[in-house]
């Protein structure tokens, strides 16, 4: 007669119990894995979508510069606090338009008021005659000091980076201050022509060193003016001399405004030390979210303009940074005033 | 009787097995949800870096028209030359104009009232085209052509020193360049292709497939209306100062190939294009990436001159043409600089 079963043998139970934890724990990994995989994606796409945002803040900057100059908070605009010259002051009406042709905004290359008379080749000494009778700053003919006068008004209320920004290409950066002048200023006899650290004109002073020197004599051109150092936007101490040469804003790495020796562009440097703290994003997010940084650098090098901006996210958990740098081509600074209504 | 509930086992495990396959099912559609998500805000920053590079090449066009690309009526037909300038460095000028002085014009058919240009800031009359200031837009839809004009083969054509060489030679005399290189992307001539100096010069300007309807840029060339009519980033008037040189450069991503508006479309008769739908050319606009900058052009060249002084400048320099970093006093630059670009906030009112 058959044996009636009511229950699982223990062996049956054991086997079972078994295959379940087998199946269960299989499961379980499986689930696990997959969601550490999903919350990985969707971390790696917090990630990305951060980048993205980011990249398209850094490219809103480049064109807007906000960070530099926030046209809705007077609080945000670190450039316009310096005292003398700087790049996001307004023009007044003379500045502008008191010659359409040799004002702040024409500089007519057909017109030969805005054409460039010196003596290149040579500045010291005046035995190869006075060049200043052919322009300078107060010239008794109006045509003749047209352009030296603009040259150094737009550097008084604009800065190097506002007058550079603002000037043709061909611009020879250099005019006679005085009658019987040999000698092309850069803008003005220099307090100490052979320290930077204290007068930031150095860079174009009287000392012959070359022609890629900071420090060549000779009147020069944008290629070099800006070969071997930058021009830039900053607001920091150290870099602008506000004491004596209000937002010039003239950067020489590696040398500390000091040694001219050859110097080389450092850009991690220029970028470090001169980039207006950026915008950082997400600021009300989690703690545990990434953190996200926008800064841009607008600076001339080499003859060119360069706008950088620099995407930075920080996983506050693992530490993990990335950098992205990036240029584009964008709003230059007169765009930026123009997009402020600072020009006329 | 024997009690037996296998049926019941089995649906357990069936349970169990739907459950995962449920949840791991849950997990791939919220992952495929998320790439999706990524891969659409990622066309988002495509279609900005897209247009972005349409900046570049709008830019690049406004420098190359600054020179070429313009004809003098004659006789009916279009001659081509060389023209001074957006704003002609002799006189000031507006351009584009010949060596005698002559102005220029646009070899687009609908051009013909360039004829008429009398204004004295070289405003056109309605219904003018490019590069009239004020005329209508020049309209560049981008494509990557199959082959362009002139193209170089990028493969390297080796030219062997001979193993018995005068090794006191100079480096010419030693390579002889007996392969030419570069080389050209089309055979010459020859057997293979008898037309082959033809196809090099004409290219094969069909366009790629893949590079269609991606991306487009217009130019603008401003009156000193539009320039009254600059506004600043909150909204407020802001005008600018004027010059023949100002341009604005409309950057497009999508697939509206430049056309502004259904009007512009038909005035164009390009109906075909958008199927002659204007809901569906209603779609593309909305889809497409518009942004809208504005620039100054300048005559000036320089700026890229390491040696316009030197010491040792030779008496006949100006005469000279060449390589040598050490005495060029020029830049290889004949399409003009920027004096500056603007970024517009909004859309202006014509472009």
């Amino acid at each position: 007669m058959p044996t009636t079963r009511h229950a699982f043998t223990l062996i049956e139970l054991m086997i079972a119990i078994s295959l379940s934890i087998l199946i269960v724990s299989v499961a379980m990994a499986g689930f696990r894995t997959a969601a550490q995989t999903v919350t990985l994606v969707n971390r790696l796409a917090v990630e990305n979508s951060l980048l993205r945002a980011g990249v398209m803040a850094g490219i809103d900057e480049l064109d807007f510069w906000t960070s530099y100059d926030d046209p809705l908070d007077p609080a945000a605009q670190p450039l316009r606090r310096q005292p003398n010259s700087n790049p996001f002051r307004r023009l007044r009406e003379g500045d502008a338009q008191s010659d359409p042709d040799i004002g702040f905004l024409a500089f007519g290359q057909h017109d030969p008021r805005s054409w460039w008379r010196g003596q290149g080749l040579f500045t010291s000494g005046d035995s190869r005659g006075d060049y200043s009778q052919f322009a300078r700053t107060g010239h008794p003919q109006a045509w003749r000091s047209a352009l030296p006068e603009a040259l150094q008004r737009i550097n008084g209320r604009l800065g190097l980076y506002g007058m550079v920004d603002y000037l043709p290409g061909n611009t020879i950066y250099a005019f006679y201050t005085g009658e019987h002048g040999a000698t092309p200023d850069e803008f003005s006899r220099l307090s100490n022509p052979d320290d930077a650290a204290t007068d930031l004109r150095a860079y174009a002073n009287n000392s012959d060193a070359g022609w890629w020197s900071v420090k060549g004599s000779r009147p020069k051109d944008i290629c070099t003016l800006t070969c071997v150092g930058g021009v830039t936007l900053t607001a920091k101490d150290g870099i602008v001399n506000t004491a004596t040469n209000a937002n010039r804003h003239i950067y020489q790495e590696e040398g500390g405004g000091v040694a001219y020796v050859n110097p080389q562009f450092n850009f991690k440097q220029l970028f470090n030390n001169c980039t207006i703290p950026g915008r950082v994003a997400l600021t009300r997010g989690p703690a545990a979210w990434p953190a996200m940084r926008t800064t841009v650098l607008h600076y001339i090098h080499y003859t060119r303009q360069n706008h950088v901006a620099a995407v930075t996210i920080t996983s506050p958990i693992t530490g993990e940074a990335i950098l992205v740098r990036f240029s584009a081509t964008g709003s230059t600074l007169r765009g930026a005033r123009q997009q402020r209504g600072l020009d006329l | 009787m024997i009690l037996r509930r296998p049926a019941s086992r089995r649906g357990t495990i069936i349970i169990i097995v739907a459950g995962i396959c449920a949840l791991l099912a849950g997990l791939a559609i919220a992952f495929l949800g998320r790439m999706r998500s990524d891969a659409e805000e990622s066309a988002l920053l495509m279609r900005e870096a897209q247009s972005r590079v349409m900046l570049n090449a709008g830019l690049t066009y406004v420098q190359e028209a600054s020179r070429l690309g313009w004809g003098l009526r004659s006789s009916g037909t279009l001659e081509s030359r060389e023209s001074f300038g957006w704003i002609d460095v002799r006189d000031g000028g507006v351009g584009p104009r010949d060596i005698r002085g002559q102005r220029m014009l646009s070899p687009d058919p609908g051009a013909a009232a360039n004829d008429a240009i009398t204004h004295p800031d070289g405003d056109g009359p309605a219904g003018s085209w490019f590069p009239v200031v004020g005329g209508h837009a020049a309209r560049c839809p981008m494509y990557v052509m199959q082959r362009p004009p002139f193209a170089i083969s990028q493969k390297f054509a080796l030219n062997p020193m001979r193993p018995d060489a005068d090794c006191t030679q100079n480096y010419a005399a030693l390579i002889r360049f007996s392969v030419a290189d570069p080389q050209p992307a089309v055979t010459l001539a020859g057997d293979v292709d008898p037309n082959g100096l033809a196809n090099f010069n004409n290219g094969d300007q069909q366009p790629r497939s893949a590079s269609l309807d991606l991306a487009w840029f217009r130019v603008y060339r401003m009156t000193r209306a539009d320039c009254q009519a600059h506004r600043d980033l909150q909204g407020r008037a802001a005008p600018i100062a004027w010059s023949p040189a100002i341009f604005t450069i409309t950057c497009g991503a999508g697939a509206t190939a430049g056309y502004r508006s259904w009007a512009e479309v038909t005035a164009d008769q390009a109906q075909g294009r958008f199927t002659d739908d204007p809901s569906f050319f209603a779609q593309l606009q909305a889809q497409e990436t518009r942004l809208f900058f504005i620039a100054e052009w300048s005559p000036v060249a320089g700026g890229n001159v390491g040696e316009h002084y030197v010491d040792d400048m030779p008496a006949d320099e100006s005469r000279k043409a060449r390589w040598n970093g050490d005495y060029r006093t020029h830049s290889y630059n004949h399409g003009g600089s920027f004096r500056w670009i603007e970024r517009l906030v909004g859309e202006p009112g014509t472009w």
